[in-house]
């Protein structure tokens, strides 16, 4: 049946892709994260990063329990799953990058907090990992925005 | 690029809505096609099953907080023969153009 050769005219032809870029961009925009997920996502990270490097080891718990709880929240709200492109060398360096700076900031405020006695170390430390959370969940957001501008075939 | 080829089966308005909702998707839940569409479950089956049969489409059925939820992805084959069936429609306007 899809063998069957079928004459269409250009005008035809043209509507169909029309209809079809409308689609496409009402999936992605479905697919979009939402911006709230980022905002929790950063202060859970924020939360996670103070608590290490507070020592307040009784804590922990909290944001490691919040994490997937917001996760499954967002997947199960979602009516759409974005496809993820396959795993590139630049995502890997990224990811690796992200861990090694967060281990950074944790060591610093441990490293501040013993020379000072104070939780100005920490506190700092875990607002420069919201920050940096942050920003990469509004890259992200932009990128997504970025596709759905330019679905043009 | 995939080699230009028109697809009937995919050319049915309502078929090439749902192919090309779930072209950027990994996978979308049934209720939001319908939604998009704007058509009955019924109706919205019968072109899942056509597209099914031709092995473009598959289901995958979820039990979350007990409701049962079913998702729609497109197969290899399937995103395949959207490509190409969307290369040939270009193929045609760019014709017409020159």
């Amino acid at each position: 049946m899809n063998d069957k050769k079928t004459e269409i005219n250009s005008k035809e032809a043209n509507i169909a892709l029309e209809s079809i870029r409308r689609s496409e961009k009402s999936s992605l925009q479905q697919s979009m994260p939402p911006s709230w997920l980022g905002i929790a996502i950063s202060i859970i990270v924020g939360v996670l990063v103070f608590l290490i490097a507070a020592g307040l080891r009784d804590y922990y718990f909290l944001p490691i329990i919040a994490l997937p709880i917001i996760i499954a929240m967002q997947r199960s709200k979602m009516k759409v799953s974005a496809r993820v492109p396959t795993t590139n060398k630049k995502t890997v360096i990224a990811l690796i990058g992200l861990i090694v700076i967060m281990i950074g900031l944790i060591f610093a405020g441990i490293y501040a907090r013993s020379l000072y006695g104070t939780m100005t170390g920490p506190i700092t430390c875990s607002l420069i990992a919201t920050l940096i959370v942050y920003w990469m969940s509004i890259s992200e957001r932009n990128e997504h925005q970025k596709k759905i501008d330019q679905v043009i075939r | 690029m995939n080699t230009p080829q028109f697809n009937s089966i995919i050319h049915a308005p309502n078929r090439l809505q749902i192919c090309s909702l779930l072209a950027p998707l990994e996978d979308a839940e049934f209720q939001l096609i319908r939604d998009q569409l704007g058509v009955s479950d019924s109706v919205l089956s019968k072109h899942i099953k056509q597209l099914e049969d031709a092995g473009y489409v598959m289901q995958r059925k979820e039990k979350v907080n007990g409701r049962q939820r079913t998702w729609l992805y497109l197969t290899k084959i399937g995103r395949n023969a959207f490509e190409g069936h969307v290369a040939e429609l270009m193929r045609i306007v760019e014709a017409s153009v020159f």
